[in-house]
């Protein structure tokens, strides 16, 4: 009694066992294709790799190698400590070397993560602005050997320069 | 597995038993519709498992026409308003099983609820038999007829024993449905209404009764035939 024309308007249970059969079916099929497509590119390069000479196949361990392997005590030291180096943490490094204060301008930073030593480039309006820096990272737990290497006075504005070392 | 009809009015059953004969029992109010003596039918039948097609008559059935909106072209849209539509009338989807055929753009949206203890009690009632689809009478019974192509504009009528209905066909659209209730009054006494019709559809083919398989559906047309 069913009717094409109305059949959105009838209830008919829905099987979802078909549904399950349909889906099993089909991933049966895809991996059933995949394989059979991997067994035929096998055969395709066993075809085309050309054959080695018959004859008794001697295996050898595999060694592996370990990435510290072949570095001396010395060399393994030094790259922990570059490594321990590398792991510091920066942001903490960072906010120290902000100057508080707006007169003060940094102008470069350079860190070697290897040595930790440190080299500041700044601008300051005064040569007081730029020694007031200079003490402030002075008394920064994280810095040590604060030196105030260079002032100059460039177009009405202090040019300093102040190395240190990370510790 | 053999299909077979069961049709449920408002107070009766209608099945055929493995004689070949048209048998009915009463039907029950609660929202279940407990059917009195249908598991003695489906007893008679054969012992193996059938598929039994239920259609209920349309004053069993909520319906909904609502006309088509412009500003709801994706389905999405057209599902929600339907289901809006619906909740405004004290139907939910936790309730029925809102079905809706998808019109041509610009036709109106016929909308059917179909309450869920209905369907769960006549489930239970089947037993081993499997449902194997519930049907709203009348369209049932015009998905046939408008199957082969018909007029371009019709009415098709269809007469139960609860109550009297027609679906407004428009070039093979359906674009309303009426029901009335058998004992009408007034505009609504059926020869009264249905002079109103005749005038809306001049055409003497444009006016045609559905005919189902149940035997009151035939015998009633007869009566006002």
């Amino acid at each position: 009694m069913s009717s094409a024309e109305f059949r959105d308007l009838a209830y008919v249970p829905r099987h979802r066992w078909r549904a399950w059969i349909l889906l099993t079916a089909s991933a049966v099929i895809f991996f059933g294709a995949l394989t059979w497509l991997r067994h035929h590119l096998d055969l395709r390069m066993r075809a085309t790799t050309p054959v080695k000479e018959a004859g008794p196949r001697v295996t050898h361990p595999v060694q592996e190698n370990g990435p510290l392997d072949g570095l001396d005590r010395t060399g393994q030291e030094r790259l922990g400590n570059e490594l321990r180096m590398l792991n510091r943490d920066w942001s903490k490094l960072l906010t120290a070397m902000v100057p508080q204060g707006k007169n003060v301008r940094l102008l470069s930073l350079e860190v070697n993560p290897a040595s930790g030593g440190i080299t500041v480039v700044g601008q300051s309006p005064d040569p007081v602005a730029a020694n007031a820096y200079a003490h402030t990272l002075g008394r920064s737990d994280l810095l040590k050997e604060v030196r105030l290497l260079r002032i100059e006075e460039e177009a009405g504005s202090i040019t300093f320069e102040v190395s240190a070392q990370w510790q | 597995m053999k299909k077979i009809t069961l049709y449920i009015d408002s107070t009766h059953w209608y099945a055929i038993d493995a004689n070949g004969k048209w048998i009915s029992g009463c039907r029950g109010s609660t929202p279940d519709c407990p059917l009195e003596g249908v598991s003695a039918w489906l007893e008679g039948l054969a012992h193996r498992r059938h598929s039994i097609a239920i259609i209920l008559s349309v004053a069993c059935v909520p319906y909904l026409s609502l006309p088509w909106n412009v500003s709801n072209p994706a389905a999405s849209e057209l599902r929600r308003s339907v289901h809006e539509a619906w909740h405004v009338r004290g139907v939910s989807r936790d309730s029925h099983d809102i079905r809706i055929h998808w019109p041509n753009y610009g036709m109106p949206v016929m909308t059917l609820a179909y309450p869920l203890a209905l369907l769960q009690g006549l489930i239970a009632q089947l037993g081993r038999h499997k449902l194997s689809s519930l049907e709203c009478s009348i369209f049932a019974l015009a998905g046939r007829r408008l199957k082969g192509g018909g007029a371009a504009r019709e009415l098709l009528l269809l007469s139960e024993c609860d109550g009297y209905s027609a679906l407004h066909v428009d070039a093979g659209q359906v674009v309303d449905i009426e029901y009335l209730k058998p004992d009408g009054i007034g505009l609504d006494a059926v020869p009264v209404w249905l002079r109103r019709k005749a005038l809306e559809y001049s055409d003497s083919n444009a006016m045609g009764w559905l005919t189902g398989e149940c035997p009151d559906i035939n015998r009633l047309c007869e009566t006002l035939a």
